[in-house]
């Protein structure tokens, strides 16, 4: 099995947070010992219209950083804690510029980047950033060959659908073996099953309770022996919302960590303006699922 | 009068700086006093081959750090220099994540992201990112007024050639008012036209001389009030190369100044690895030029 870790999804969207209060989070979890960060990725949010209902959790008061400047930031303000997408929509970008952003921000926080990808699902962003929608399960599979390319080869070519490198260099490579770790979001059977043959890791959405998790997980784990995988080897990500109640929070995690997941901890409580957090109110709830829930987890 | 600067640029490729080197020659500069960063921007770079010579100064041992993620982590290394693209090659990026980045670094530097654009000259490298080279001078101009609607607008709807917006949002806005500034680079003529008509300042190019300088200076000046702005309250930048050699350091910047540049300082000594020199030295060369050169400069 792999390491059990505990990871906090950053609030980058909807409480309109300030980088102060931002910067005190990251730092405040990276203190307190947790393995990794999570943040979501938008570039642009569609507006409610007559003829365009609101998809998705987000309202028209979306306030999201941009994820990869953030994360390269965050790589200066923390010392230790891995840096995650969760997840970056990487069908709608450039792949080689994805390529390169994340390669260097392995380098610049010394090899602590993970890259979450997802297909993601908001037509109108791939609308207004001029790429295919329908696509995206193909260009999704091809930019994943993409970056693994740009982060170990020397010189690169790459010959494919729709990108085609012929003979180029970018350097420097990334500071991980083989380039950040990929982990594939999604719960959709095609997502697991993409999950399963081309990941170094799957991560549940956040939005999922753990009765609709349980059966998912255990969908991943058929993909992964059907695809000769070692289940020992490939981290099953998925954090229950951040909650002050201790007892829910254990009962949650456990059902979780026996079901086969490996890296657990805080994720976002609501999607809510309403339900805004301050900065300390969120570390002491993070710090107290440490303390009172984390050692019975990793206990077993 | 545009308000007189000093500006280092950083090693950001040839001399294969790891990231503490980057972080001490930034935190060094801010130091020391300086007003702002610049780094240059390429995605990736075309090897020689047969069919395909060199070209630029580049060779196939370029370490060139991106940009953009590379000053958001500098804008955590620093509290106050201004930070720079220098030029980052606009048309080869998809317009509203520049925008969306550069609007990133803007917030989490507190106001200090300068956006110097170019259009570029590395076919290959367009080819490989699948934008259109030929179109660069047309894609230039879009994605300027891109940028400003995403920085400006909510919600955003923008009906171009290139990239067409239905009501979306971007938030949040940067925190310069109107967004970051947009510095243009290029020496060409239609380049001098679009910085006189659509540019936050202009960038002239490290390898020019003293006589080239001037000539430029005055096409700019005569294109900027053909366009009804002040050559005065606009910012000319010019870094000429790292040189110990502090009379002529002090030639180069007080005949830039003659000529009517506001924004002046230390460009990269050379394109060469073997050159290279450590932090220390090349940090003791800018103080030196920062204490003796500068406040005769400026004077």
């Amino acid at each position: 099995m792999p390491d059990l870790e505990f990871g906090c999804q950053i609030p980058a969207w909807h409480w309109h947070w300030d980088i102060a209060q931002l910067r005190d989070r990251a730092q405040g979890v990276d203190a307190m010992g947790c393995d990794y960060i999570t943040m979501a990725d938008h570039i642009l949010y569609a507006y409610e219209s007559d003829d365009r209902p609101r998809s998705g959790a987000y309202t028209d008061d979306v306030h999201q950083h941009e994820i990869m400047t953030m994360m390269s930031w965050l790589a200066a303000l923390t010392e230790r804690i891995a840096l995650q997408t969760n997840v970056l929509v990487l069908a709608q970008r450039e792949p080689l510029l994805v390529a390169k952003q994340a390669a260097e921000i392995d380098v610049l926080s010394g090899g602590r980047l993970r890259l979450g990808v997802g297909i993601g699902w908001q037509w109108q962003e791939f609308d207004a950033l001029g790429v295919n929608f329908r696509q995206r399960p193909s260009r999704t599979e091809e930019y994943i060959r993409v970056l693994r390319a740009c982060w170990t080869e020397e010189p690169i070519s790459f010959d494919g659908r729709y990108v085609t490198v012929d003979r180029m260099s970018m350097m420097p490579k990334p500071v991980s073996p083989g380039g950040p770790p990929i982990l594939f979001g999604g719960l959709s059977t095609a997502a697991i099953e993409r999950a399963a043959r081309m990941g170094d890791g799957w991560v549940a959405t956040v939005h999922t309770d753990v009765e609709r998790l349980l059966p998912r997980v255990q969908l991943m784990q058929d993909a992964l022996r059907a695809n000769d995988r070692d289940l020992d080897s490939f981290p099953i990500q998925w954090q229950p919302p951040l909650n002050a109640n201790a007892a829910e929070v254990r009962d949650q995690m456990i059902a979780a960590r026996d079901a086969g997941v490996t890296r657990l901890g805080c994720g976002m409580p609501n999607y809510d303006r309403e339900g805004v957090m301050s900065v300390d109110d969120c570390l002491r709830i993070i710090e107290d699922t440490r303390r009172e829930v984390w050692p019975e987890i990793i206990a077993g | 009068m545009a308000q007189f600067e000093f500006g280092c640029q950083i090693p950001a490729w040839h001399w294969h700086w790891d990231v503490s080197e980057l972080r001490d020659w930034a935190q060094g500069v801010e130091a020391i006093g300086c007003d702002f960063i610049s780094m240059a921007d390429h995605v990736i770079y075309a090897y020689e081959r047969e069919d395909r010579p060199q070209t630029g100064p580049y060779t196939d041992d370029v370490h060139q750090h991106e940009v953009l993620t590379t000053l958001a982590w500098l804008a955590g290394q620093t509290t106050r220099v201004a930070l720079q693209t220098n030029v980052l090659v606009l048309p080869q990026r998809e317009p509203v994540l520049v925008a969306k980045q550069a609007a990133e670094v803007d917030i989490l530097s507190g106001g200090r992201m300068r956006l110097g654009i170019g259009v570029g000259w590395q076919w290959q490298e367009f080819d490989a990112l699948s934008a259109n080279f030929r179109q660069r001078p047309s894609r230039m101009e879009e994605y300027i007024r891109v940028l400003r609607a995403c920085w400006t607008e909510e919600p955003i709807t923008f009906n171009g050639r290139y990239v067409n917006i239905d009501q979306m949002s971007v938030m949040p806005k940067p925190v310069t008012p109107g967004g970051p500034p947009i510095l243009f680079g290029g020496l060409s003529q239609p380049a001098i036209e679009r910085t006189a008509r659509l540019g936050d300042g202009w960038i002239a190019p490290v390898a020019s001389d003293l006589d080239q300088l001037a000539e430029l200076c005055t096409n700019l000046r005569a294109e900027l009030e053909r366009n009804d702005r002040d050559p005065d309250e606009f910012p000319i930048q010019w870094l000429p190369p790292l040189d110990a050699d502090m009379s002529n350091t002090l030639r180069l910047l007080a005949g830039a100044r003659d000529a009517g540049i506001t924004r002046l300082g230390i460009g990269m000594p050379n394109y060469d690895r073997e050159l290279a020199i450590p932090v220390d030295q090349y940090l003791q060369t800018i103080e030196t030029a920062w204490r003796e050169v500068w406040p005769e400069v400026r004077a």
